[in-house]
């Protein structure tokens, strides 16, 4: 693809963000974002997570899986490799920033199935990316999801609960706002061609 | 925590892995056939689609017997010949019967919003009038930028003239419920506007490659006296 | 609890989708089709009730260093089974779940049952939290889509109901309409069955 790896970066920011444009990677989205801290938290952790194992599974699929024709199997290796890159992040979380371990919770060790990393694994394969704008494309999304995480997160901070309806508060009202920045961020579709 | 050794966690990971991966890699075998059959036939069928009903108007054969199962093979064989072809994961098909050519069709490839996609263009022998479309494999979003499979969409690409005035015409899009009032207008489907423009792209770039390649063939054979 | 208990619990009172907002992305995806969200429905259900009897079964031999990579490949070894035996006996089908078919893989809800349930609970126990979990997650989505398919395309199942007089909504159409009826969803069981916890 002819698409600079700076480009395709701030292109997966903005206009083809992870998150908002292709809707992957929601349930941790819509339930860590209630609170600042945990969301920053979180959303460098998967960035980290998608930066790695974007470079990570573009090696295993050009280096492994084509050579050896086992293409079929690319689902089963992505997703160990990420379970595995996880894993290892658990551990090192856990010794060293015990307090996050606490607030992430079951989230953690869901980062592994957040469609966002399998999906971008998946999309760089198939929009053939170079190894150079996986990293860029894998970050940029990495970046992508930890705005939009903030942003809800932030929005949610400023808007006073009390005033939304009690069967709405919490998830309900998370799911209204991403809806809301969703169809916003309809309007920078196209802008970039990313294939 | 692991009175065993460190050594079990990854014997265990490698005993799990080799017991599913050897499954999936046997049922996958066991299916590879079947699977290949059944995109090999339903490909044949789309293609023969393209022609069917000029091949019916002609009194060759009626579109039942065209695309009935058993047939498909044979039918296909019997029609449609593969071009010699320097371009990679593309194919070329001359469509005759053995006494006129009744056209052309080129397998292409491109971009849409989730991945990749194919499409057969059907054109008449000429080459300078799309016959037919069938967007054969693609990944959009189902019920979305999919439905470029469908009739509607696809059937407003039959008998558009691809030149002009010695230039290839540029399609553009215009609202799904807007009536086209030229002649290159397409109308897209609506809240899918990437994958509709995909296709226009898809078209504009290939058929230029498929000129320069198959006229050099034909020429080349022309040339030779074959 | 009893095997109904565990199944109706699942399913309905600790619906995954919409008490524990699991399953979301699949949730705006496919939900712009009934016949889409019913298949999808079916694939879930099948693979995440045999895996969960799976994990289930070697819990107590599962070191809990490599727990999550284990319980991971398993469910993605169930879903590609899926995808093979759709793509060789059911081809139109399959190309209509088409790329859905990964998404299921990394669908929450497995992982999610797998992690709380599965993991310290006995197989046939695990396998019917599962098929609760799978059950309850096809209504919901069957639900959210009988809104988005009578609203965007005017049919159900693929089948007419508003006549060609009916303008389609366009949002309906796109994912950010889930986004709204799934709220509206949440709200209307929330009040409805929760009040005194919200």
């Amino acid at each position: 693809m002819e698409i600079s790896s700076f480009v395709l970066f701030w292109a997966a920011i903005f206009t083809s963000n992870i998150l908002l444009t292709n809707f992957l990677g929601m349930c941790s989205y819509l339930s860590v974002s209630k609170e600042v801290e945990s969301s920053f938290g979180l959303g460098m952790a998967v960035f980290f997570v998608l930066t790695v194992t974007s470079a990570l599974n573009w090696i295993v699929y050009h280096k492994v899986l084509v050579p050896l024709g086992l293409v079929y199997l690319q689902f089963v290796f992505f997703i160990i490799v990420i379970a595995a890159f996880v894993q290892l992040l658990e551990l090192v979380v856990e010794r060293y920033a015990p307090a996050l371990y606490y607030t992430l919770g079951i989230f953690l060790p869901l980062i592994t199935v957040n469609c966002a990393i399998f999906g971008v694994s998946l999309f760089l394969i198939i929009r053939k990316y170079s190894f150079i704008q996986s990293i860029a494309f894998g970050a940029g999304s990495g970046v992508g999801w930890l705005v939009a995480i903030l942003m809800l997160a932030g929005i949610r901070n400023r808007m006073k609960e009390k005033f939304v309806p009690a069967g709405l508060q919490g998830a309900g009202i998370a799911l209204i706002i991403t809806g809301i920045m969703a169809l916003a961020f309809i309007g920078f579709s196209g802008i970039v061609n990313v294939q | 925590m692991n009175e065993k050794s460190q050594i079990y966690p990854i014997l265990f990971m490698l005993a799990i892995t080799i017991i599913f991966v050897g499954i999936l890699a046997t049922m996958f075998r066991l299916y590879e056939p079947k699977i290949k059959r059944n995109e090999e036939q339903s490909y044949q069928s789309q293609l023969l689609l393209l022609f069917a009903n000029t091949l019916e108007t002609k009194g060759i054969i009626s579109k039942d017997n065209l695309l009935k199962q058993e047939n498909l093979q044979e039918n296909f064989s019997k029609f449609v010949h593969k071009l010699p072809l320097d371009l990679p994961e593309r194919n070329a098909y001359e469509v005759k019967t053995d006494s006129e050519v009744l056209g052309y069709c080129y397998d292409i490839l491109g971009n849409g919003l989730w991945g990749s996609m194919r499409a057969l263009l059907a054109l008449e022998p000429d080459k300078k009038t799309i016959l037919g479309l069938v967007v054969y494999s693609q990944m959009e979003t189902p019920g979305l930028g999919a439905r470029i499979e469908e009739e509607g969409f696809r059937s407003q690409f039959s008998g558009r003239a691809l030149y002009e005035n010695g230039k290839l015409v540029d399609l553009v899009l215009i609202p799904e419920d807007q009536k086209p009032e030229r002649d290159n207008e397409i109308r897209q489907i609506t809240g899918a506007t990437i994958t509709s423009s995909s296709v226009l792209k898809m078209i504009k770039d290939e058929i230029v490659k498929f000129d320069m390649d198959t006229l050099t063939t034909h020429k080349d054979k022309e040339e030779k006296g074959l | 609890m009893t095997k109904k208990e565990i199944f109706l619990v699942s399913a309905f009172k600790e619906n995954s989708v919409i008490r524990q907002i699991l399953g979301i992305c699949s949730s705006l995806a496919v939900t712009n089709l009934m016949m889409n969200s019913l298949i999808m429905g079916l694939g879930v259900i099948f693979s995440v009730s045999l895996a969960n009897l799976t994990i289930s079964y070697i819990r107590n031999w599962t070191p809990r260093s490599v727990r999550m990579m284990v319980q991971t490949l398993i469910i993605a070894a169930y879903v590609i089974i899926v995808d093979i035996f759709l793509k060789a006996n059911m081809p139109d089908i399959s190309k209509q779940l088409g790329p859905y078919v990964g998404l299921i893989i990394t669908n929450c809800i497995l992982m999610g049952r797998a992690e709380a349930f599965a993991a310290k609970n006995k197989p046939i126990d695990s396998f019917i939290d599962g098929l609760g979990a799978g059950v309850g997650y096809t209504i919901v989505l069957l639900l959210i889509a009988s809104i988005r398919e009578l609203f965007g395309f005017g049919t159900l199942f693929g089948i007419s109901i508003m006549g060609s007089w009916w303008t389609k909504w366009s949002i309906m159409v796109m994912a950010p309409s889930a986004f709204f009826i799934l709220a509206i969803l949440v709200w209307i069981i929330n009040n409805r069955y929760y009040s005194s916890k919200a």
